[in-house]
């Protein structure tokens, strides 16, 4: 197993480091200008050329690559041209807030799929299955940040149930924390909740006609037992994959979450850093997105042979 | 660390609160009741006239939770050019002078001012006030900051503004001579500015010449904690040299960017203040009985301009008629949900001190025709109008004023571009015509020095006339303000005559708070400076 991990992560490397490359031409490419946007339209008589040189933005676009490169291995991913705040600094401070957030819309998207599947599997062709259906389908269908905002409407300023925007720290106030992020995690969690629901009824259903369901119905074991102990961990196998890659959509739904409301995670720093051109930034946070990307479908390849024993993890 | 416990203690009484509402609220109204929109819930909660204060009464202490429109960008005072920055520097730092709301001017580390000569200025220095980390400012802060502005070196996007300054002298701890090259003056409005922050010299040169996110100001608040897009927070300074002010303890800024999402922060009470209040919801906003809100206008210019280098945008007559088939009305309307005043007369707004006070554009669309028959379009021409969605105000009035141009055969092709993307080719000169802004002037002569003066960097038409620059550098030599005004409305007769651009409307800007915040003063410039003197009234 650490063999396996081991390779898996040396095999990362190339792959972030075209990311990188990747990111890096892509946000010079589009075109656009840093400098200006800092110093927008009012602004009479600046010396423009002048600020583009103090952020070594004149010199080709290799020599500035190597350098930031350079840099990012020595630990030091640069400095914000917006804020001047170093960017490696910036993207610990917000990255617990996109781990929390990301995280309770995981679990709130299992809570919400997994137990309506079971339902609807197991009441396949009724009308409960066909509720279930119909829900998932409007759950897909609908965009996260729409209906964030209709529960932002309804809970906040209708019901005045919760914060309508900002966050409190988990380590300052726990239950504040949790109130914060709510809503924003539903939001993210609806959707993906519908996405597992769909997967688990179809995987269930399936299992449902292997022969070791029918050997334990056999043995008079009750419908509750049989889903619960035999079928339903069988089943979670070909859903864990979609929620492997899941996750990279949770997280590319969480840059429009955050920016509702107005949550300081590492998906608001990516979208200031592309609306204002702020190179370091975007190049700095994508690589984060990418290494956490890595981490979690590793950890998910991990835990198929924890679920599933037949897998055997080998590195080739 | 007594911070932290006290907004969390703060956070819980809150949430007990809220908790405690929620139960009476649901005692008190039957379940199947909708939950009325009109009918704030705070309101509910606590008995409205028993425990009332007296009012009027200004009474310190309190927090104030400003929801903003944007983070700020770094804390350095002569290198940012954010709104978002210097909205909360300027409760941080003095400035040599300052405007009233309606932009006149007065001292404020200045305790007095006069000519000695045309080009010689004295500044009489306030005695005993205090940098926040308890230095008495002098002369040689004054000398320092000006000078670190004006050094090339320091990169600031002001310094331009202070170049006709050529020697700054400081006879005694406080008295500060200025003086220009030739007279010039615009100077007091530009010391006024905000942005001409007067920083400690002791405390920038310990921190190696950085003040991204530290500061040491003489202004009413010190900054206390920056979370980047979480929180700014400042604190009450108890020396401030107005005596009584400020009131408040604390001000904490947090970044809302979304329209929506402020409004909707300020109407559940989750912030007691917000700038920027969209105006897409100022009707809701009005109908909620717990808001006022504030703003009647701001010295800002949306336009319609040209690149007057191309056809047919070189000729004087096609620019005329386009101005005259305008309706300003109409785009005011699209733009901002007629939040604002058309301009009729040239870039400044009735109020303000040069501005034209008769309407010179009022749509007609019989002269539009004539005068572009007369320009050999009679059937009129197509061209190409660059916008920008990013701002709606900018995007929709572009989308206005095309379908009004039709009407007299022009066709407009718009090219909708994202912000970055628009601001590169519109300073960069790189389009047929334009729809834009400029805002934050509080001396004509900045704008129309900077924006319509031949060469200049933000003259982005190509626009020249050689009377107008004349007049524009006549006006900045004169120092009697009377005259100085009739300069500068022969200098936008002259601008209207030749119509590089079409002046559309002004916006206001609008804020929105709970209707305990009591002080608050709307200026024209957009300054919240008035936070000093902002009170709870709960």
């Amino acid at each position: 197993m650490t063999r396996y991990i081991v390779h898996r992560l040396l095999v990362a490397i190339p792959v972030v480091f075209g990311v990188s490359l990747f990111t890096f031409g892509l946000v010079r490419w589009i075109p656009g200008d840093p400098i200006l946007v800092m110093l927008g339209p009012d602004v009479i008589g600046a010396d423009v050329e002048g600020i583009r040189r103090l952020y070594g933005l004149d010199r080709p676009w290799p020599v500035q690559y190597v350098e930031w490169l350079t840099n990012v291995l020595r630990g030091d991913l640069g400095q914000s041209i917006r804020t001047r705040m170093p960017v490696g600094q910036s993207i610990l401070q917000r990255l617990p807030v996109t781990i929390e957030l990301t995280t309770l819309s995981l679990l709130l998207g299992l809570i919400l799929g997994i137990p309506p599947a079971i339902l609807a599997a197991t009441h396949r062709g009724k009308v409960t299955d066909a509720v279930v259906g119909v829900i998932s389908l409007l759950g897909i269908s609908v965009p996260g940040f729409w209906l964030a905002i209709l529960l932002m409407l309804l809970f906040s300023l209708h019901l005045r149930l919760l914060p309508s925007i900002g966050y409190v720290p988990l380590h300052e106030n726990a239950a504040g924390n949790l109130r914060h992020l709510l809503l924003p995690a539903l939001g993210l969690a609806l959707p993906l909740g519908a996405t597992i629901m769909r997967f688990m009824r179809s995987s269930l259903l399936e299992v449902f006609g292997q022969d070791y369901i029918r050997t334990a119905r056999a043995k008079g074991l009750t419908q509750t037992k049989t889903v619960l102990k035999h079928a339903l961990r069988n089943a979670l196998i070909p859903v864990i994959t979609v929620i492997g890659i899941q996750v990279g959509r949770l997280l590319g739904g969480a840059v429009i979450i955050e920016q509702i409301f107005a949550l300081p995670g590492l998906g608001r720093l990516v979208f200031d850093g592309i609306s204002t051109r702020d190179y370091p930034v975007v190049q700095g946070t994508v690589l984060a997105f990418t290494v956490i990307f890595i981490l979690i479908n590793l950890l998910v390849d991990v835990l198929y042979s924890v679920i599933d024993p037949r897998i055997r993890l080998t590195a080739r | 660390m007594s911070q932290m416990s006290r907004s969390t203690s703060l956070r819980l009484t809150v949430a007990f609160g809220l908790a405690l509402a929620l139960a009476l609220a649901a005692c008190a109204a039957p379940p199947q009741a909708a939950p009325s929109p009109a009918q704030p819930f705070a309101e509910e909660a606590k008995p409205a006239e028993a425990t009332a204060p007296a009012p009027g009464q200004p009474k310190p202490g309190g927090t104030l939770r400003v929801g903003t429109n944007q983070d700020a960008v770094g804390f350095d005072p002569h290198l940012t050019n954010a709104t978002a920055s210097y909205r909360i520097l300027e409760n941080i730092y003095s400035s040599l002078l300052r405007f009233k709301p309606n932009l006149e001017i007065e001292g404020d580390l200045a305790e007095s001012y006069r000519a000695i000569d045309p080009t010689t200025w004295e500044f009489k220095l306030r005695k005993g006030v205090k940098f926040h980390s308890g230095k008495p400012l002098t002369s040689a802060d004054v000398k320092y900051s000006l000078e670190r502005i004006k050094d090339p070196e320091v990169k600031s996007p002001r310094s331009s503004q202070l170049a006709p300054i050529v020697a700054i002298e400081t006879p005694d701890d406080y008295t500060v001579i200025i003086k220009t090259e030739k007279p010039f003056a615009p100077l007091l409005a530009v010391l006024a500015d905000r942005t001409i922050a007067i920083v400690n010299k002791d405390f920038v040169e310990a921190n190696g010449g950085k003040l991204d996110n530290v500061a040491d100001g003489t202004g009413p608040f010190k900054l206390k904690e920056w979370v980047p897009n979480t929180r700014t927070v400042l604190e009450k300074n108890p020396d401030y040299f107005i005596p009584g002010q400020p009131l408040l303890d604390q001000v904490i800024y947090q970044p809302i960017p979304d329209d929506t999402a402020r409004s909707t922060a300020v109407r559940t009470g989750t912030v007691d203040f917000i700038e920027y209040a969209p105006p897409k919801d100022l009707e809701l906003l009005r109908s909620d009985g717990n808001i006022v809100i504030t703003g009647e206008g701001n010295n800002n210019v949306r336009f319609l301009a040209f690149n007057t280098t191309v056809k047919p945008f070189d000729n004087p007559k096609v620019r005329q008629a386009i101005a005259w088939a305008v309706d300003r009305e109409a785009v005011l309307q699209a733009a901002v949900n007629g939040a604002g005043t058309p301009l009729y007369a040239g870039p400044f707004l009735p109020s303000f001190w040069p501005g034209l006070q008769e309407p010179v554009y009022k749509r007609d669309l019989e002269k539009a025709k004539q005068l572009l028959a007369e320009a050999g379009y009679p059937d009129g021409f197509t061209a190409k109008l660059k916008n920008t969605p990013t701002y709606s105000f900018l995007g929709n009035a572009g989308i206005a004023v095309q379908e009004q141009l039709k009407e007299i055969g022009i066709n407009l092709e718009i090219e909708s571009l994202e912000w970055s993307v628009f601001l590169k080719d519109y300073l960069g000169k790189n389009f047929e015509a334009v729809v834009s802004g400029y805002s934050g002037f509080a001396d004509p002569h900045t704008p129309l020095d900077g924006t319509y003066v031949t060469g200049r960097q933000n003259n982005f038409m190509s626009y020249s006339n050689p009377k107008f620059d004349e007049l524009v550098a006549q006006g900045a030599q004169e120092t009697d303000q009377a005259k100085r005004a009739e300069i500068y409305r022969e200098a936008q007769r002259i601008l209207l005559e030749d119509s590089p651009m079409v002046f559309l409307y002004a916006a206001n800007e609008y804020e929105a708070m709970q209707s305990y915040v009591k002080g608050y003063v709307h200026y024209l410039n957009g300054s919240h400076v008035s936070f000093r003197q902002v009170w709870l009234d709960k």
